[in-house]
Formats: structure tokens, C-alpha cells, sequence
């Protein structure tokens, strides 16, 4: 079967056998030219998670001292993926309340994880139509760094290299499509997993638990609590769901915190009430749990809104975190896991902002940049396509555009023949 | 939950029924190293550096305590100098053809075959075998794979089979040449193996 990459094969092996690929090399490379810009994004979850490594407990939010790691390392900029988490949210509620209205098929399924987004384009292709078209927020923020950060600070996007660090192997693919990116310039140039962040700042010498609380640069590095739960599975969702109903009311909502969305079970239902109707969301994190919640899809049971987590718990048991040669190999256990996404949780609880269309860099951007949200630059540069694969590997049936809403308005690169059929329809005998 | 009564290194220890060894004797505080063990995911008792000696009607056996159910009335060692002197064994039999490059290895000082071989105290291995010599796997983008460092305790496998249920990895092969997975893999459509 083809692999999905989400990297828990690694988080499993004992030894060295199944490792991530590091890039530590091209990233120390580029911080030592002196003609790149090099500018780092931080996941939602890597400051729950980074602080095991240093000796810190199991849920100990380290976000001052990530950034004041960063620093030292040597990057220009160090922003919060956290910021584009809330864009997407925006995006993304924008999404649901248009095929709500009947632009678009329903149930609207999210696309944040991309071994997730793989895993439905090798087993689940027929639903490609009804992934959000959104990018993940790492890739979002790439795309906005190189246009609007460059534009705004006034530097050239050829010089600015984008580094972020994820908890997750899959997006190091993910970065790596074509897709991601224009003729120009790939959005994210590296992803650094957790694990190799840690490395980085020993091989600095830095001595982590000495390091002072920073905080993050502006405008890039202001974010909501919404963006912050990201990194946990239900966060989306809920954070979707705050934004959305803001949106058709008008209100904010009462009840800020839908208990029922989070926690740990493989797969979890809830009625939320939208646009005067109530709308079925599903939450399922691990493939296994998606595959369940996929064959109910396909048997013909109705959802509205989806969100669904490659790995067991969210971003918080990701492939690319810290793993310890220890007894009961923890990280793969979910008790862990919540307990890493309880921290996430409190940051949300702590923040003053807890929607996201209250972030006032999110606002900003749109004032200045964006327009609207599913406007045309956001269309080009915050939204994507996926690409139908079949189930085993080496197969490649050609590239699908969002066919609802029209959404992605022809960001295939010209040169990407590979993922452009000829006939521009995609051969429905070859995917059966 | 039904729950029997066993004695484990002369305790008398409550486990719930259905438990195997190892778990009852976690449960009571008694450590018994393990390697190829997840709970609920990979239980196939592969690496057998769990062994334990189990006595039934006089007569002791050496059994892997990670698939041993435990029972009522069982009488378990988990640390008698035959145990001690298998498990050291079996950890040297999964030395003896693991690249030992351990000062440069990725996993350095984060590894639990490492962990185990230092808590058992290894410091010579006896057997001189066949050291595999497999070309590093590394043309995509995001895993590596090196299977001179696998010692087939197939976690990878029961993760993606079982709680991803993606079911990349198969081994191939038995024995000595068994491979999770086969060599000639390819992972990703862009990125051949």
C-alpha cells in the first residue's frame, strides 16, 4: 500500500532504522549566508512538546523559551504558524458557510494534516472534491512570507528562506509538492521536525533551561487561542465553529469551549447549531479511525463538517516529536498525548484573543493584502488542489482542480505537466 | 474485572484476568525490560528480552512474559540467573548484526536497544555472524530507512497496520533475511526509494 507519511513508523522503532530525513545541514547553511532572509514558523504544538526533550514534564508550555532558542540560533524572524491557524480558520469558515449554502459539496472535510490530505488522495479519492481547499497553515504562511512579508519589509522573495518547524514528517513532503508554490519560489524551503530543532539547539551549545520568555516577532507572530488548539484533534473544528458562527450571527458565541469536540476518543460526533440549522460535525484522529468514518461517508451517512488528524491525537502525536528510548515508550500511548494537548488547551484558556477573526494581524492582512477571505490572491496563494493516486504506489491519475465553488481559479503551475491530465478530466475506470 | 492471584518473584501479586505476565508484574512494580512490546498494538513476543522463568507442576520454562497469559496460582521468576543469563543472550544475538555505529547514530543515547544492552550490562558480544551491509534508503523526502539497524521487532508494522491502517510495511523474507519492508520498495510515486 502506498505510504501516507505520517511518520508513526518512527515514532515506533526502537532503533535507528525508521528516522526522519533531516535537513539540520541546509538549515545551518542557509542562517550562515549572509544574503538569505531567513525567516522561521513555529507549529502550534511545538511549544507543548519541544520542553521534553530539555527535561521539562510531559505538557510544560515552553513558548518564551522556543523563541529565545530561535533567536539565538540565528533566524531574522520568528513567527507563530499559530497566525496562519487563524487565517485558515477564516478560510476556511468562509468555505463551510458557502457549501452550506449550497456552493460546494457537503460534508466540507479539513485538510491541516497532511498525511491526512495523502491518505485521501491514495484511499478516499472519490472525496477529493470535498477536502477544503484550503493549504495547511504552514504552507499558508509561506506563501504569505514570500509575498506579503517581502513586500511589506521590502525584501526580495528570492532571498528569503522559509524554515518551519513541525511536528511532523508529512510535511516535509507536503512542502515538497509541487503544488506548494509558484514558478517562482517554493513556500516553505525546509521543515525541521521537533526532534531536530532540539538537535539544533544542542548542537548550538544554547543551554535551553537558562533561556529567558521572548515573544514573538509582529506582525506574523500574533495569534488567537483558536490557532493555538490546532495542534490537538477537535481544535480545528472548534476553532472553525467559533469563526463561523461569529460570522452568520453576528454574536460571539456564550459558550466558548465544546467540551464534547475535544478529548481523546478515535472518533466523535456533535450537533452545532449554524445558520439556523443544526449542522453534524465529526471528529476522527488516526487513519484507522478515519477509515471508519470515511466507509460511513461513502455508505451514504450525512455530516456537514469533518476534521480529520492523520495521527493518534493531533499534531500533538505527530510523527516528527520527541521520542524516548524509555520503558513503556509513552509518546505512542494517548494518555501522553492529552496530556501534551491539555497544555495546548490552557494556552488557548491564558490568551486574551480566543477567535480567530479577533486577531488583529489576521485583520490586517486582509485591510492590506487579501481583500476578502476566498478572494482571488487568496485563492492563488492560500488554496490548493489534490491529486487522486490510487492505492499502491507509483501511480499518479493526474491532477484534480476543486470543481466546487471554484475555488482554486487554475494555480496549476503550465509546467507541471505530470499533474495535469490531458484530456483535463481525471479516467474514472483508473481509479476503481 | 475478574481478578486472579499469581506470585511473581515470591509476591504475591492481584492482576485483572486476561493480563498477560508482563503487564501484572508492571502493575505490581516489578520492571521487566521489553522491546518489541506496545500495549494493545504489537504484542508477538519477537524479541524475547522479556523472558521470564514460569514454573508449572515443578518444572520451570523460559517463556516470553509479553504473550504468557497470566493465570491464577502461576509462579513466576523474572529475574533468576538462568533469566538473567538468556535475556543477556538474546540481546547479544540482536547485536550481533546491528550496525553498531552508535556515537554517530541519529538515535544516539535515545535508543532502547542501547538502553536495554546498557541496564543488562554488555560489554563484549560472542557471536561474530554475518553483519548485513543494505544500501540506506533515503531518496524521498521526509523518512529514512536503514535496515541494518532493524531488529525485526516489527512495531512499524503493527503501528501502520493497526492504528493507522495504512499497511505499508510487510516482512518479507524469514529468518536471518527477513525485511520490513522489501528493499525494492517504493514509498511514494515521486519519491522512489
Amino acid at each position: 500500500m502506498a505510504c501516507i507519511t505520517c511518520g508513526q513508523c518512527a515514532i515506533a522503532c526502537p532503533t535507528a532504522s525508521i528516522t526522519e530525513k533531516e535537513c539540520i545541514d541546509s538549515v545551518w547553511e542557509a542562517l550562515e549566508d549572509p544574503d538569505k532572509y531567513v525567516v522561521v514558523q513555529t507549529a502550534p504544538s511545538i511549544q507543548v512538546t519541544l520542553g521534553e526533550v530539555f527535561g521539562y514534564p510531559v505538557g510544560t508550555v515552553v513558548t518564551g523559551k522556543l523563541v529565545a532558542a530561535l533567536r539565538r540560533l540565528g533566524f531574522d524572524r520568528v513567527f507563530a504558524t499559530d497566525f496562519t491557524a487563524d487565517l485558515t480558520v477564516i478560510e476556511e469558515a468562509h468555505e463551510l458557510l458557502e457549501r452550506l449554502d449550497g456552493r460546494g459539496k457537503l460534508p466540507l472535510l479539513s485538510s491541516c494534516s497532511p498525511g491526512w490530505v495523502k491518505f485521501a488522495e491514495h484511499f478516499y479519492s472519490e472525496f477529493l472534491d470535498n477536502l477544503s481547499t484550503c493549504k495547511s497553515p504552514h504552507e499558508m504562511f509561506g506563501a504569505l512570507t514570500k509575498t506579503y512579508f517581502a513586500e511589506k519589509e521590502g525584501i526580495d522573495p528570492k532571498r528569503i528562506v522559509v524554515v518551519a518547524i513541525m511536528p511532523c514528517t508529512a510535511k516535509k513532503y507536503e512542502a515538497s509538492r509541487p503544488e506548494m508554490g509558484t514558478e517562482d519560489f517554493k513556500d516553505v524551503d525546509w521543515v525541521l521536525t521537533t526532534r531536530e530543532l532540539a538537535r539544533m539547539i544542542r548542537q548550538a551549545g544554547i543551554n535551553f533551561n537558562q533561556l529567558p520568555d521572548e515573544d514573538y516577532d509582529v506582525p506574523m507572530g500574533i495569534s488567537s487561542g483558536a490557532g493555538s488548539i490546532f495542534g490537538s484533534t477537535g481544535g480545528v473544528i472548534e476553532a472553525a465553529v467559533r469563526t463561523a458562527y461569529f460570522l452568520t450571527t453576528g454574536k460571539e458565541m456564550d459558550l466558548l469551549d465544546y467540551e464534547e469536540l475535544r478529548g481523546f476518543s478515535g472518533l466523535k460526533e456533535a450537533w452545532v447549531e449554524l445558520k439556523g440549522r443544526p449542522i453534524k460535525v465529526a471528529i476522527a484522529h488516526g487513519t484507522g479511525n478515519a477509515r471508519v468514518l470515511m466507509d460511513r461517508l461513502r455508505a451514504g451517512e450525512q455530516f456537514d463538517y469533518v476534521e480529520i488528524m492523520a495521527c493518534p491525537g493531533g499534531c500533538v502525536g505527530g510523527g516528527g516529536q520527541p521520542i524516548f528510548g524509555g520503558r513503556e515508550h509513552k509518546e505512542i500511548s494517548l494518555d501522553y498525548r492529552h496530556n501534551r494537548a491539555d497544555a495546548l488547551a490552557r494556552i488557548d484558556y491564558s490568551k486574551e484573543l480566543r477567535r480567530a477573526h479577533e486577531n488583529p494581524s489576521v485583520k490586517k492582512i486582509y485591510e492590506e493584502f487579501l481583500g476578502h477571505p476566498l478572494g482571488d490572491i487568496s485563492k492563488n496563494l492560500l488554496h490548493t488542489y489534490y491529486t487522486p493516486r490510487g492505492k499502491l504506489p507509483g501511480f499518479n491519475y493526474g491532477g484534480t482542480k476543486g470543481s466546487h465553488a471554484g475555488h482554486v481559479k487554475e494555480n496549476i503551475p503550465p509546467q507541471d505537466n505530470q499533474y495535469v491530465p490531458k484530456d483535463g478530466k481525471v479516467d474514472e475506470q483508473k481509479l476503481q | 474485572m475478574d481478578k486472579i492471584k499469581l506470585n511473581i518473584d515470591g509476591k504475591e501479586v492481584e492482576a485483572d484476568k486476561g493480563m498477560n505476565v508482563l503487564e501484572a508484574a508492571r502493575q505490581a512494580g516489578i520492571e521487566i525490560p521489553s522491546l518489541c512490546y506496545l500495549r494493545h498494538i504489537n504484542e508477538i513476543g519477537s524479541c524475547r528480552v522479556c523472558l521470564v522463568e514460569v514454573e508449572i507442576k515443578g518444572t520451570k520454562t523460559l517463556q516470553a512474559s509479553c504473550v504468557y497469559p497470566a493465570t491464577e496460582g502461576l509462579v513466576v521468576y523474572t529475574s533468576s540467573p538462568r533469566v538473567r543469563r538468556v535475556r543477556r543472550t538474546m540481546v547479544e544475538l540482536l547485536l550481533s548484526d546491528h550496525h553498531r555505529e552508535c556515537t554517530t547514530c541519529i538515535r544516539n543515547l535515545n535508543c532502547e536497544l542501547q538502553n536495554i544492552a546498557d541496564n543488562l550490562g554488555i560489554r563484549n558480544i560472542k557471536f561474530t555472524g554475518e553483519m548485513k551491509s543494505l544500501p540506506v534508503q533515503n531518496k524521498n523526502s521526509f523518512i529514512v530507512r536503514d535496515y541494518n539497524k532493524c531488529i525485526k521487532c516489527r512495531r512499524c508494522e503493527a503501528i501502520c497496520s493497526k492504528v493507522q491502517e495504512v499497511n505499508v510495511y510487510s516482512a518479507i523474507n524469514r529468518a536471518y533475511d527477513t525485511s520490513l519492508p522489501p528493499p525494492s520498495c517504493r514509498i511514494c510515486p515521486r519519491w522512489p526509494a
